[in-house]
């Protein structure tokens, strides 16, 4: 993409097919080369991608009132929608592991009065099509709320795997 | 998996600036702060536990028929020792008696926690007797929560009372003898009282006509007829 001074009509139809003028963000005039739809034969990693892609667009339908919820709260006044940062969870987690990351599709605070636990309901599918789904139940350790009493609020929790990678979970905020 | 605590207004977007074309430009991020507590998340299940159960009861029905089908399908039987299998005797003149031998074995597993998930299961049994040298498989199946029932019972021996395959292996020689119960099984043990298996032979299943007496005999005592289940409690 280049700015340029001015468009003109001229310009437009003369190079119609090799290069696109139009205003960036309405108001800075730019051109580009001609737009082209990528098509098949894709390279196979590129297939690998698009069906990562398809595969976790259609994980968002699997995802408890409950968990829906928190994801809408985190996303309320941002620019980015919960479905962006769902979608590009997912994408990162493949681009690091080359495969769907496990989904939390319901979660549940486990409360001992003093303590609590937070339990994830834990949807993992998989990119061979093949090997059947799984639902599992993960719990975390004891958290004591009193040591996060002494933290300024507001805090939130999320799920990561074990190397650090978050997972397709939103933040959740907690109230202690 | 980890559950990791943030501190931070991440309701709140940060801002991220980036020149382009010669201009400074904002753009509404999502802050990702470090985690500043985090707790180890796995399966709320504790270490395997094994536990092993003798039979509560066992039995072995039985019923023999000059004709083959007729005893298959006879809706009772005698109450008899523990044997698995079908014989054929010859009577001359072209008359044969076809013996059935089918066996009932209950275990009591109400002990186990209700909420607990079982990993595996293995009933354990002795062969004590093979007669001849026709191999099959002794199948688990199941005819819960009626059949069979927890005493003698000559009703107990019809055939339809019973479906499915959870569990089989082929029979060997006398001695030890195990049947390693299908994922389907497992979920079959009882966890509010008794579990309840019919165990028959493959060939009396599909129909296959026996030879000889090809039958086995099982050790009836019941500290030989073991049902064992490794199972993890919730935490």
């Amino acid at each position: 993409m280049a700015k340029v001074d001015r468009i003109t009509g001229e310009n437009i139809e003369r190079f119609r097919g090799k290069v696109d003028f139009y205003l960036w963000k309405g108001q800075i005039p730019v051109a580009r080369s001609w737009p082209k739809k990528p098509s098949p034969p894709y390279t196979a990693l590129q297939a690998e991608a698009m069906a990562a892609f398809s595969i976790t667009c259609s994980l968002m339908r699997r995802l408890l009132p409950g968990i829906l919820l928190a994801w809408q709260i985190g996303s309320e006044g941002k620019r980015e929608q919960w479905t962006d940062s769902f979608k590009g969870l997912g994408m990162k987690y493949w681009k690091l592991n080359r495969g769907i990351s496990p989904v939390a599709i319901d979660y549940a605070i486990i409360d001992y009065g003093l303590t609590f636990k937070v339990k994830w309901t834990v949807l993992q599918v998989y990119l061979d099509g093949v090997t059947p789904e799984e639902i599992t139940e993960v719990v975390s350790d004891i958290i004591t709320k009193a040591d996060l009493e002494k933290t300024e609020i507001p805090i939130y929790f999320t799920l990561l795997d074990d190397t650090g990678t978050r997972l397709i979970a939103p933040y959740i905020g907690m109230e202690i | 998996m980890i559950t990791c605590v943030k501190k931070a207004f991440i309701d709140i977007p940060a801002t991220k600036y980036y020149k382009y074309h010669g201009l400074i430009k904002p753009c509404n991020i999502q802050p990702d702060p470090v985690c500043f507590l985090t707790y180890d998340t796995g399966e709320p299940w504790g270490p395997p536990i094994e536990r092993t159960f003798s039979a509560y009861y066992d039995v072995g029905w039985n019923y023999s028929d000059f004709n083959y089908t007729d005893a298959h399908d006879h809706v009772s039987g005698g109450i008899y020792g523990p044997y698995i299998g079908q014989s054929k005797e010859d009577f001359g003149g072209g008359l044969f008696l076809y013996q059935f031998y089918r066996m009932g074995v209950v275990w009591d597993t109400v002990i186990l926690p209700w909420d607990c998930r079982i990993l595996s299961a293995i009933i354990q049994l002795t062969i004590t007797d093979k007669w001849s040298g026709v191999l099959f498989d002794v199948v688990v199946r199941n005819g819960m929560p009626n059949f069979p029932h927890i005493t003698d019972h000559i009703y107990d021996y019809y055939y339809d009372n019973y479906w499915g395959d959870f569990g089989r292996n082929t029979i060997t020689s006398p001695g030890s003898f195990e049947i390693q119960l299908t994922e389907m099984g497992c979920l079959l043990i009882n966890k509010d009282g008794y579990t309840k298996f019919a165990l028959i032979s493959s060939h009396d299943i599909d129909r296959v006509t026996p030879i000889l007496n090809d039958t086995i005999a099982i050790n009836g005592l019941s500290s030989f007829i073991k049902l064992k289940v490794v199972y993890q409690e919730v935490i």
